[in-house]
């Protein structure tokens, strides 16, 4: 794309590179923060995510080669910003991601940036008892409906496997809505 | 029709704070910033520490509240049997002597609480020497008194 060439000759240069990055910030802030918030589920660490994501950006983009494109590359490092802040969260609690995951939706019960229902809440369960990639793929499609071209380049996989990954994901998901 | 329940929960509930996305620009660069000047602390350690580190840690030792229902209750038995020991006298060997007692509680107590049989009991034979009975003088009045007692008790 030729904007994205633009921006990121931009950003590649030391003159331009402060304007740059806040043209950048403005133009994914909102994209990645729900991106990653429906990851880690609180407001607290999506906002911790999505600043260290952009620190990268910062720190990375001289080293960029466009061998991908930027909108994608941005979402690959905010996945796995967002994948390393639940290790993080687990660790330090000395349990199991799944199990970080599960306090993670409990929480959102008395959460003041979380003005679900009863049924939202049960999605998030639902999305939770599936395996991680899943859970991206699902999140990714059911939320901010990204193409399966775009997020094929995001997680690495082929559009084939993303279909088939999603179609599973989101019938276990109907199954527990009904059986819970 | 893909997913009759699933499809009819879009939103995720998810909110952000009022305002969080204004001016975030400004933000991520101010912090973009500070961490390129300052990155690290500065704060060093020896090399191979974390390696060898190595926590003996020793039993902890347990701290217990005297207050509690338990020492409340068994504290409060060792008063209550201390003050009834005392309370029964029971170190208060002392006697009492016929000496200690006034003449008119002792003849009141034989005249109402003893039978004759258990007053016999009481003296020996020697005790009932006639010399006791020669020296003791009665008054005329006295005497009498008694004889109208007896003649009294007889005619009932």
């Amino acid at each position: 794309m030729v904007d994205d060439k633009k921006l990121i000759l931009k950003l590649q240069s030391p003159d331009y590179k402060d304007a740059a990055f806040k043209e950048l910030v403005a133009l994914y802030k909102e994209r990645l923060y729900w991106h990653i918030r429906n990851i880690v589920k609180s407001h607290d660490d999506a906002d911790d995510v999505l600043q260290n994501t952009f620190i990268k950006v910062y720190k990375g983009i001289s080293g960029f080669k466009g061998d991908s494109k930027l909108y994608s590359w941005l979402y690959r490092i905010a996945t796995n910003e967002a994948i390393t802040q639940i290790n993080k969260n687990a660790k330090r609690l000395q349990i199991t991601n799944e199990e970080a995951q599960n306090i993670a939706i409990n929480n959102l019960e008395s959460d003041v940036y979380f003005e679900g229902d009863a049924i939202q809440i049960k999605l998030q369960k639902a999305i939770a008892t599936l395996p991680e990639k899943q859970q991206l793929v699902f999140n990714m499609k059911y939320f901010q409906d990204i193409k399966y071209k775009d997020m094929a380049e995001i997680l690495e996989t082929s559009e084939g496997a993303l279909k088939a990954s999603y179609h599973i994901a989101a019938k276990k998901i109907e199954s527990y809505l009904k059986e819970n | 029709m893909e997913n009759k329940n699933l499809h009819n929960i879009k939103e995720t509930g998810f909110k952000v704070p009022q305002d969080y996305f204004e001016a975030l620009e400004d933000t991520i660069l101010n912090e973009v910033k500070l961490k390129s000047i300052v990155s690290e602390s500065g704060l060093k350690i020896p090399k191979g520490y974390l390696d060898n580190f190595n926590v003996s840690v020793k039993e902890e030792t347990k701290v217990i509240s005297i207050f509690n229902k338990k020492n409340i209750i068994f504290v409060s038995s060792i008063a209550a049997a201390i003050v009834l020991f005392f309370s029964l006298n029971i170190f208060n060997t002392s006697t009492t002597t016929l000496d200690d007692i006034d003449t008119a509680s002792v003849d009141d107590y034989i005249l109402n609480e003893t039978e004759i049989s258990e007053l016999t009991t009481l003296f020996q034979d020697s005790d009932l020497s006639e010399a006791q009975f020669i020296d003791y003088t009665l008054s005329d009045e006295a005497l009498d008194s008694f004889i109208e007692d007896v003649d009294d008790l007889y005619s009932e």
